[in-house]
């Protein structure tokens, strides 16, 4: 069982064509919040200089975004 | 130990660095409760429950620049249960809640990867799990997460059997005191290791990917991961091996594997788990089917059917309903399933 697994995992990697991020659904979900609004988090900005916002973060929004927007285009069946 | 340490003082080093201008910090969490009808063939009754498949928390966290290429940070996510779903059982309906730690550690990333000290995840948690059925806050591989304290019941008396000693999905060695590193992403893959203490040493290694299937990713997207732990327990190394894998069509149709073996005093425990699914616009079902053998005595067959449904009528509430039947096969022995069915939400905030 455990090789069929790990042959598996192999061979359906292998037509990979491009990655994307996972997230557990058992985490807290991406996406906006009841209070914290478009974002889902409540930021507080430290110091002086506004940094810009962390890459991978904004990633993860636009493609929480992206899905979003398939799944409204998904007709309900 | 000295390498160890070492690593450690650099990470803190770095954190510690790390200047407080232009750094945001986060604050995101979530509420997830439930309504649990139990019914286990002599008793049964409703409880009210905090849904352990993804219990109710919150979390801070903040990141900033910590030189050329360089960015470290924080993560403190706590979670706090009241009637935990896995905790809840007929003699015990009310279980005071706690504050438990989930993570709490400092990080550094760059090109190299990402390295984390301090308590979290360690390196194969959630291999078992992985899932893009979109249905996980409703069930997935740790059924036990939904009634695994119920014990099943022979002649009418409890047995000693409970649902998470005969039926966990043995995930590794979940979240403990450790030093973590994870690769960059290259094509999909991750590799993760770590090495940290529990009740034992624990060291855990997994193999990670993510990715569109096909020319122009037309097959869908895959999941999957595979995993490694030894925990240096004083009688037996607790060696744990397995993975999961996860695929789920543009179509909305979508199927989960995962698989397990860990090695116990004179046998080895073993699970194994399907789930189909389908997602369509904001609604997403799904069946599934777990089995467990010789995870509390040689012997045991224990088994798990379910559906579970989720509705997203909003970007963040969530309304999910479950249905599933526990049984057990345990030799010279007559026990009596388990049948539970659930309904609540969960709202991030």
């Amino acid at each position: 069982m455990r090789r069929f697994l790990l042959v598996t995992f192999s061979l359906l990697a292998g037509c990979a064509a491009e990655p994307v991020p996972y997230h557990s659904g058992n985490e807290i979900p991406r996406g906006p919040g009841l209070l914290s609004g478009e974002r889902g988090e409540f930021s507080l900005r430290m110091g002086s200089s506004a940094a810009p916002r962390d890459a991978s973060e904004e990633k993860d929004y636009q493609e929480w975004r992206e899905e979003r927007k398939r799944r409204q285009e998904t007709p309900a069946k | 130990m000295k390498t160890r340490l070492l690593l450690a003082f650099g990470a803190a080093a770095l954190a510690a660095n790390v200047q407080a201008q232009g750094i945001d910090l986060k604050l995101s969490g979530q509420i997830n409760r439930a309504l649990m009808r139990v019914d286990d063939g002599v008793e049964n009754n409703w409880f009210n429950v905090d849904n352990a498949n993804s219990s109710t928390r919150f979390r801070f966290n903040a990141e900033g620049d910590a030189g050329p290429g360089l960015r470290a940070g924080i993560l403190w996510e706590m979670e706090y249960k009241s009637n935990a779903s896995n905790a809840v059982t007929f003699p015990l309906r009310q279980v005071s809640p706690t504050l438990d730690e989930r993570h709490m550690d400092v990080f550094v990333r760059g090109g190299f990867g990402t390295l984390r000290l301090g308590q979290g995840d360690g390196a194969a948690n959630g291999a078992s799990e992985v899932d893009l059925s979109g249905t996980t806050v409703a069930h997935y591989a740790s059924t036990t997460d939904i009634g695994g304290a119920f014990q099943y019941r022979t002649a009418g008396v409890l047995s000693g059997a409970s649902i998470s000693g005969t039926i966990s999905n043995q995930d590794f060695e979940s979240r403990y005191d450790r030093l973590h590193y994870q690769s960059p992403s290259f094509s999909g893959f991750m590799a993760e290791v770590s090495l940290g203490h529990k009740a034992t040493d624990i060291v855990e290694f997994a193999l990670r990917y993510s990715g569109k299937l096909g020319a122009l990713g037309t097959l869908g997207t895959l999941a999957g991961a595979l995993g490694y732990s030894n925990a240096d327990d004083p009688v037996i190394d607790i060696k744990t091996v397995g993975g999961s894998v996860s695929w789920l069509h543009d179509s909305g149709l979508n199927l989960t594997f995962a698989h397990t073996t860990r090695d116990l005093p004179g046998r080895e425990g073993k699970f194994s788990y399907l789930k189909a699914g389908y997602k369509f616009g904001q609604h997403a079902v799904s069946i599934d089917y777990g089995m467990g053998d010789d995870q509390a005595a040689a012997g045991d067959e224990a088994k798990v059917y379910g559906i579970g449904y989720v509705f997203t009528p909003l970007a963040w509430a969530e309304i999910f309903a479950l249905y599933k039947l526990h049984s057990i096969d345990r030799p010279g022995v007559s026990l009596e399933d388990i049948n539970f069915f659930m309904v609540g939400s969960r709202i991030k905030f």
